[in-house]
């Protein structure tokens, strides 16, 4: 005959439970890691040459809403290859958060084609706790640019990468 | 006698408490991000002229989700007109991604290099190689003049 479980004992376990869960609750409350959450990407795989102008109009180079968690984050767009096509060029690539114009990348170009490379625009501020809408575009550019410029076996990118610095503020 | 078993019982409560709390919040952490670093410092120009020359290499443990990849090197020089070179990231020695720089008059065009790539990579022990894999007339990686210091670093991080 199996004893019946004393409602004491019972008393007991839950009371260990419930210190174990104020422990979990207290630690992770003043150590918070930073979880895999707390990283955004948008990435743009490009395995063909692309080209853009500006003649009608900016052109969106990518668009995203962040669910930010408050405090400081990183936001960097990325290009393996911005390759200009004519001579005495330039492109200006810039940085939209909440449709506020935050940075702004200028390449130029002196001889052409062969004045490519990569192309970096960061910028490293604070966004309050909800939704944002991201914004990288091609906003200003003479003649066409390749955005990025590819080999076919080489695949190049283009991204936009969105990393929030440390714990929630 | 029943205080000091009282007092008994709330002590082993704490413990057992104690335990399962650092069990879960053990758990949590394995959550935390990780990340590799690595930089050469060089004293000295490094003159590289065949293509498949490895730049960087490391490995990281990962636990599944977003990982960033970023190569640098400080002063990146063409040595020869109107040629180009290309840097590649090899993950699992698939050919992620390419990043090209030309030159059109040589080596007047120095100037830091960067290659990034974010993506989702599954759950265990990656590779990441940075490689040249294209060196036209030869680059020097990184250029350093007389008296000067330059870096080459990866960085992978999750």
């Amino acid at each position: 005959m199996l004893a019946r479980p004393q409602p004491r004992w019972l008393l007991i376990a839950l009371a260990v439970l419930a210190l174990a869960c104020c422990d979990f609750a207290v630690v992770n409350v003043i150590h918070q890691p930073r979880t895999a959450s707390s990283f955004d990407t948008q990435l743009t795989h490009v395995a063909a040459k692309r080209r853009f102008t500006t003649n009608g109009g900016p052109v969106v180079l990518h668009r995203t809403t962040y669910d930010a968690s408050g405090g400081l984050v990183t936001i960097t767009w990325y290009d393996s290859d911005v390759e200009p096509t004519g001579a005495r060029t330039e492109a200006v690539v810039s940085l939209y958060v909440d449709g506020i114009r935050v940075a702004s990348a200028i390449k130029g170009s002196l001889t052409g084609t062969y004045d490519d490379g990569a192309g970096v625009l960061a910028w490293y501020g604070r966004l309050k706790r909800g939704r944002h809408q991201i914004l990288v575009r091609l906003d200003d550019a003479t003649g066409a640019w390749g955005l990025p410029y590819t080999d076919p076996e080489r695949p190049g990118v283009d991204e936009l990468v969105i990393r929030a610095e440390g714990n929630a503020s | 006698m029943r205080v000091r078993r009282g007092l008994l019982i709330a002590a082993g409560c704490f413990v057992l408490a104690a335990v399962i709390g650092y069990a879960l919040v053990a758990a949590s952490w394995t959550t935390a991000p990780s990340f590799v670093y690595q930089q050469q410092s060089f004293r000295s120009s490094r003159t590289v002229s065949t293509a498949g020359f490895e730049l960087q290499s490391s490995t990281l443990h990962t636990t599944g989700g977003t990982v960033d990849v970023e190569w640098y090197d400080s002063a990146f020089l063409s040595r020869e007109r109107l040629s180009g070179a290309y840097v590649s990231l090899f993950i699992d020695g698939r050919r992620t991604v390419s990043s090209l720089r030309g030159t059109a008059t040589g080596t007047s065009e120095v100037a830091p290099d960067t290659l990034v790539w974010a993506g989702d990579l599954p759950a265990g022990t990656h590779s990441f190689v940075v490689r040249l894999d294209r060196v036209d007339g030869g680059v020097l990686v990184p250029y350093v003049p007389p008296g000067g210091e330059g870096v080459d670093s990866l960085s992978v991080s999750q």
